[in-house]
């Protein structure tokens, strides 16, 4: 394998830096003028920054317009020489830019950025999320009657997230579809759940008892601790059940099950 | 060790532009190609469409990131993601490329040409083979354009292409664009590699177009098939007979009903390939 491991180690090396100068790469590559073995080699490597670019912008139309073309280029650059892709799709490869722009990289200081890219990430991801499970009739909550509903369980979808974010990213989204100038960063701890009810994509934000609600829902607690969140008191049962109803109208919930 | 080809006549790339006209059915191709990644793990509106055109025609599958000749391990995540939509499709035909394109768990998502030795033969055809087995049916490995070879070539494309589908037992997608693309960029005959590949293991051509960067040529996808790639593709049809062929347009998709006639006039040529073809023999005899 010694052949074959060292042409793909050191041209690998070479289009992934972007150096298809590197002597290393180029001793393995046949070429002469005007085609010479670094200008074969630079054919793909200039690909390869183009491809992560494309894959970004398709995934992050926020962040594009609110950076500007230029700017989103450079984070695209500068996050692909970070990161490099690790998945076989190159559609997983803005699943680390949040991390990467909570980090705060030189030039991309606006404390919003990195939730702003959460929150599109998020949304791309529940369009594409697998289906699963089968949805649950708000009639079949119903049914269960006092005596099953405590330790029935239901699952969340998979298309479903809960995005915990730190700023006002949603009114900056607004203000970006309206063509209005960007509101300055406004700091603002908040959940939404993030769903899709077949092939539309939704949002709206949770309240803490809600979140703390679905949380126990993905954890696979059964509806008593769910419904728990809420609080106590027929009240409280109530809101419970008003919310798992709307959740089983909007599809975030799936497979209720009975122990 | 036999290959089976399917001929589902000629058919169009799965492209997201196309999705709406897709779920509303009756897309007047005789079956459609989607990328297999572009479907994988996934669901909602990607999966229903590819779901709604398998109802309405018969569906190939065809990878760019299997990798099937880097030294990496073969990726066990790529491949149980693979079988499981091969399972949910039942597609007609699956393919990838004989190309590398990973390298220490690292993806480049370009298609990056193999060095043509018997040692990358062996190590490629074993893994074909385990591609094989996991997916539990056979593989059709497509011929990628180049704009490089290694000073370590020992063997033509078309030999190490046809070794290494004679070795695994697979089938060959044989690209004709990216012949008449890498035949410009390295110099050699288009006709000698189509003259240099058993008849019995091509199951699938794919028509393309490609731009002249002057140096060379380079493999875009992005409009119609040259008067060039249709002569070298009629000239494949005489030599393999008529075989299942896709108009691949990735960049700048068009309009269906462009795509659709340009899928026709592949039609149209294979028929005259054809009868040109049975003329001669008439002749001959």
């Amino acid at each position: 394998m010694r052949g074959l491991a060292a042409i793909q180690r050191d041209v690998f090396r070479a289009l992934q830096r972007g150096t298809p100068g590197d002597p290393q790469a180029s001793r393995h590559v046949r070429g002469a003028r005007p085609l010479g073995p670094a200008a074969r080699l630079r054919i793909y490597s200039d690909q390869y920054p183009l491809r992560l670019h494309d894959a970004l912008h398709e995934d992050h139309p926020y962040l594009v317009k609110l950076l500007g073309h230029r700017r989103f280029s450079a984070l695209a650059r500068a996050y692909g020489r970070k990161l490099g892709s690790k998945h076989y799709s190159l559609g997983a490869f803005g699943a680390g830019l949040s991390l990467f722009l909570a980090r705060r990289p030189r030039g991309f200081t606006r404390p919003d950025l990195s939730d702003l890219a959460c929150f599109e990430w998020a949304l791309t991801q529940s369009f594409i999320a697998p289906d699963g499970g089968k949805p649950v009739a708000v009639e079949a909550l119903g049914a269960l009657g006092p005596e099953r509903f405590p330790a029935a369980s239901a699952r969340l979808a998979p298309a479903v997230q809960l995005v915990t974010l730190r700023h006002d990213v949603v009114s900056l989204m607004e203000a970006l579809d309206a063509d209005r100038p960007p509101p300055r960063p406004r700091p603002e701890r908040s959940v939404r759940l993030v769903w899709r009810n077949g092939m539309e994509v939704f949002h709206v934000p949770a309240s803490a008892k809600e979140a703390r609600a679905l949380r126990r829902l993905r954890a696979g607690r059964p509806l008593w601790e769910v419904c728990a969140s809420f609080g106590s008191g027929s009240r409280a049962a109530q809101a419970a059940f008003s919310a798992l109803s709307m959740w089983a109208r909007e599809q975030v919930l799936c497979d209720l099950q009975e122990p | 060790m036999s290959f089976t080809r399917v001929d589902l006549g000629h058919g169009i790339g799965l492209r997201s532009r196309h999705y709406p006209d897709f779920l509303g059915g009756g897309v007047r191709t005789a079956w459609v190609e989607a990328i297999s990644e572009n479907f994988m793990a996934m669901g909602g509106r990607p999966l229903a469409v590819l779901e709604r055109a398998r109802r309405d025609v018969p569906v190939a599958l065809h990878g760019v990131s299997l990798s099937i000749g880097t030294v990496d391990p073969l990726d066990a995540r790529y491949l149980r993601d693979l079988r499981a939509l091969v399972d949910r499709i039942q597609p007609a035909i699956v393919s990838d490329h004989l190309c590398w394109g990973s390298h220490r768990g690292r993806y480049i998502h370009d298609l990056l040409p193999m060095p043509y030795t018997e040692e990358a033969v062996a190590h490629v055809a074993r893994r074909v083979s385990q591609v094989q087995e996991a997916l539990g049916r056979q593989l059709l490995l497509e011929n990628v354009s180049s704009y490089l070879t290694y000073r370590a070539d020992a063997l033509t494309e078309w030999d190490f292409l046809s070794e290494i589908a004679r070795r695994a037992d697979c089938g060959i997608l044989l690209d004709v664009n990216n012949i008449y693309v890498s035949a410009r960029n390295h110099r050699f005959d288009p006709q000698a590699y189509l003259d240099g590949v058993p008849a019995d293991r091509v199951g699938q051509f794919h028509l393309a177009g490609h731009r002249d960067r002057g140096a060379y040529l380079f493999d875009t996808h992005d409009g119609p098939v040259c008067a060039d790639v249709w002569k070298l593709y009629e000239a494949a049809v005489r030599r393999f007979g008529p075989v299942s062929t896709l108009i691949e347009w990735d960049e700048g998709v068009p309009e269906l009903e462009v795509l659709l006639r340009e899928s026709r006039r592949a039609a149209d040529r294979e028929a005259r390939a054809l009868q040109r073809q049975h003329k001669h023999r008439r002749r001959a005899s």
